[in-house]
């Protein structure tokens, strides 16, 4: 078992003054946190869930009958499993590539000194300064026709410059928008690993490359996970970045579900389609766990 | 031994009665005269904030506050607060307009207060008395001149001009979620003979623009079609007359053609909402709203036509704007036949026109 070298259990006032809370006072202080959450995150989402089993038509409105045909239609027609299909991928690729281009950046900034990294906190979080909305736009003329891209690769002689309206542009716009996510959770784990343990490794001849694949990584890997979750679910859920640079080319479950409940008002679909959602982000998060519970480096997530 | 004293019984009595006191103020404040209009963001908000709004409220002494949205998210409030309304007055395009009507969301208009009624033109009524348009404006050719003159090719007149040749890979439209495409589609089916009942003419009319290899843009939002138009992307589009000068007023090269087999008829309404909280502040907002002095004001910051016979506009705008031959001459979409159908021809334009 690991224990934490930091907790000072011989503390005469730690354990009693913790245990001493009495149990209404301890919930007294959750029930803010429980009445927001219940409130604004479980009762809708109920709603949502009881509404995606309801029927509806365009000339009456919402009927309060009970009927699986949303789920059925989505399910089963092939127009809307292709959407299914592109919405997974889009997430697992741009979380990959998020991945790929996150992790250097995160490992520069472990290896940086203490008044570099907050310079580099400050450059990896100046983006968010700008709405998404914006810095999509700004993709929007960079990879359109004529954009830089293209103009770079017609001086070439190349052809199929203009990637806008694919599933490449989303995947690089969605990456420019998560990258700090991903960096900082990769960033706090490299962060809590003590400096004494690659040391170690170096002391005992291990070269700096056998010390980042033994030591380094493997520490980071909880970063990673929760990294790659994060950008997996907010990809999959993600729907300006898909609207303005997948277009009508490019369709993902949000951009359905903005059609059925804005445009057709069909919310009982739309609420359907929003609750397959969940379960795809919630099904990667437990083959996560499952998986990560059963890798070689189960022990870095306790 | 940690105890928690932060509350005993008669302070909680002290917060409990000054937290009732604050809801009841406020209460007290809102049965002041005020009025909630949904309306549009952009040039229409500056309009209604700067001009139309303060005028009402000085002429009135009722309250308005604007909130601003699109015609479809501030449907979906309208319709998700049938049972206890926030809105009074909502600005709807065609289509939630006749929506609402079926869903029996909209009061009629009381003649006795909205007394302009008696001066708006005829095809701006509504045939129930529910609700009145708020302005006309055309479903036409929005094209780049620069690119045009620069390709030698002739300005478009005729919906059949987005056929030609010389514009490969130029043209753009509006994804089916902008209503503009929803009326285009209507236009297409009766340009090929069809009736609103059986869309598949349009459909076919528009994949074989598609297959021309012409359509290849689909923009899904009106500011990113201004930006591929302004820019060159594209060089032709299907647009709001109004949308298009705008842009060339702002000195774009950007121009709109009134097609010669008719543009579309596009208009919006003021809807008075059933069970608004202010009624009777309501029906007068929208009395103020189609008068000739709010008409004015509105109908130039939007380039459009004012809906009041003796609205006096500009002569410039008079030149940007249908007449009243242009209006006769235009293609009529029949709104209710849309909003009974607007599903299904979603689901076969998003399979045969957009395509994955």
């Amino acid at each position: 078992m690991l224990m934490s070298t930091h907790t000072d259990t011989t503390d005469v006032a730690g354990p009693k003054r913790r245990f001493g809370l009495r149990i209404p006072t301890t919930l007294l202080l959750l029930l803010p946190g429980l009445a927001v959450f219940s409130l604004f995150f479980v009762l809708p989402l109920a709603i949502l869930a009881v509404n995606s089993f309801h029927g509806y038509s365009r000339l009456s409105g919402i009927s309060p009958d009970f009927t699986i045909e949303n789920y059925v239609l989505a399910l089963s027609d092939r127009y809307y499993i292709i959407i299914l299909t592109k919405t997974f991928s889009l997430a697992l690729s741009s979380a990959f590539f998020t991945f790929l281009v996150g992790y250097p950046v995160a490992l520069y900034f472990y290896s940086a000194s203490e008044r570099q990294q907050g310079w580099i906190i400050l450059l990896i979080l100046s983006p968010l300064l700008v709405s998404v909305i914006v810095r999509t736009f700004g993709w929007l003329v960079i990879l359109g026709p004529n954009g830089l891209v293209d103009v770079v690769f017609k001086a070439f002689g190349l052809e199929g410059g203009s990637i806008l309206y694919s599933q490449t542009a989303v995947v690089i716009g969605l990456v420019n928008v998560f990258l700090p996510f991903f960096v900082l959770s990769v960033a706090t784990s490299l962060n809590a690993i003590d400096p004494a343990v690659p040391l170690a490794a170096s002391s005992l001849g291990a070269s700096p490359l056998r010390v980042f694949a033994s030591v380094v990584f493997p520490l980071s890997m909880p970063g990673i996970a929760s990294g790659l979750l994060i950008i997996f679910s907010l990809s999959s859920s993600s729907f300006v970045t898909p609207a303005l640079l997948g277009g009508s080319k490019f369709r993902v479950l949000s951009t359905e579900i903005y059609q059925d409940a804005l445009v057709l008002q069909n919310w009982p679909f739309a609420a359907s389609l929003a609750i397959i959602l969940i379960f795809i982000v919630l099904a990667v998060l437990v083959a996560q766990n499952t998986f990560v519970q059963h890798s070689r480096y189960r022990v870095v997530f306790h | 031994m940690y105890t928690f004293t932060g509350f005993n019984r008669r302070r909680v009595l002290v917060y409990a009665t000054s937290l009732a006191g604050a809801l009841a103020l406020s209460g007290a404040c809102q049965a002041a005269d005020q009025v909630v209009l949904a309306g549009y963001g952009g040039s229409i908000e500056n309009a209604m904030q700067e001009k139309v709004i303060p005028a009402f409220e000085k002429k009135t002494g009722i309250k308005v506050s604007y909130v601003v949205g699109t015609a479809l998210s501030n449907y979906s409030k309208v319709v998700a607060a049938r049972n206890s309304p926030e809105v009074d007055v909502y600005w709807s395009n065609g289509l939630t307009h006749v929506a609402g009507k079926q869903q029996n969301l909209y009061e009629k208009l009381d003649p006795g207060i909205v007394t302009n009624l008696s001066d708006v033109y005829d095809s701006a009524k509504d045939p129930d008395g529910i609700g009145v348009a708020s302005y006309v404006l055309a479903t036409g050719i929005e094209y780049n001149t620069k690119a045009y003159a620069d390709a030698g090719i002739a300005a478009p007149k005729s919906w059949n001009d987005l056929w030609n040749p010389k514009l490969k890979g130029k043209v753009a439209l509006y994804t089916f979620n902008v209503a503009y495409s929803q009326d285009l589609l209507v236009i297409m089916t009766q340009l090929a003979g069809g009736t609103a009942k059986d869309v598949q003419p349009g459909l076919d009319k528009l994949k074989s623009l598609k297959a021309s290899g012409n359509l290849t843009t689909f923009s899904s939002t009106p500011a990113e079609l201004d930006n591929i138009m302004v820019q060159g992307q594209s060089w032709v589009t299907v647009n709001g007359s109004a949308r298009a000068f705008i842009l060339k007023n702002q000195g774009a090269p950007i121009d709109f053609v009134f097609p010669k087999e008719g543009a579309g008829f596009f208009t919006n309404y003021f809807d008075v909402v059933k069970g608004a909280p202010h009624p009777k502040a309501a029906q007068a907002l929208v009395d103020f709203l189609i008068s000739p002095e709010a008409q004015a004001a509105i109908a130039e910051s939007t380039v459009t036509a004012p809906i009041n016979k003796k609205t006096k506009i500009s002569d410039k705008l008079a030149a940007e704007v249908p007449n009243g031959d242009e209006i006769a001459h235009m293609i009529q979409i029949d709104r209710g036949i849309m909003n009974a159908n607007l599903d299904k021809w979603a689901s076969l334009w998003n399979r045969q026109i957009e395509g994955n």
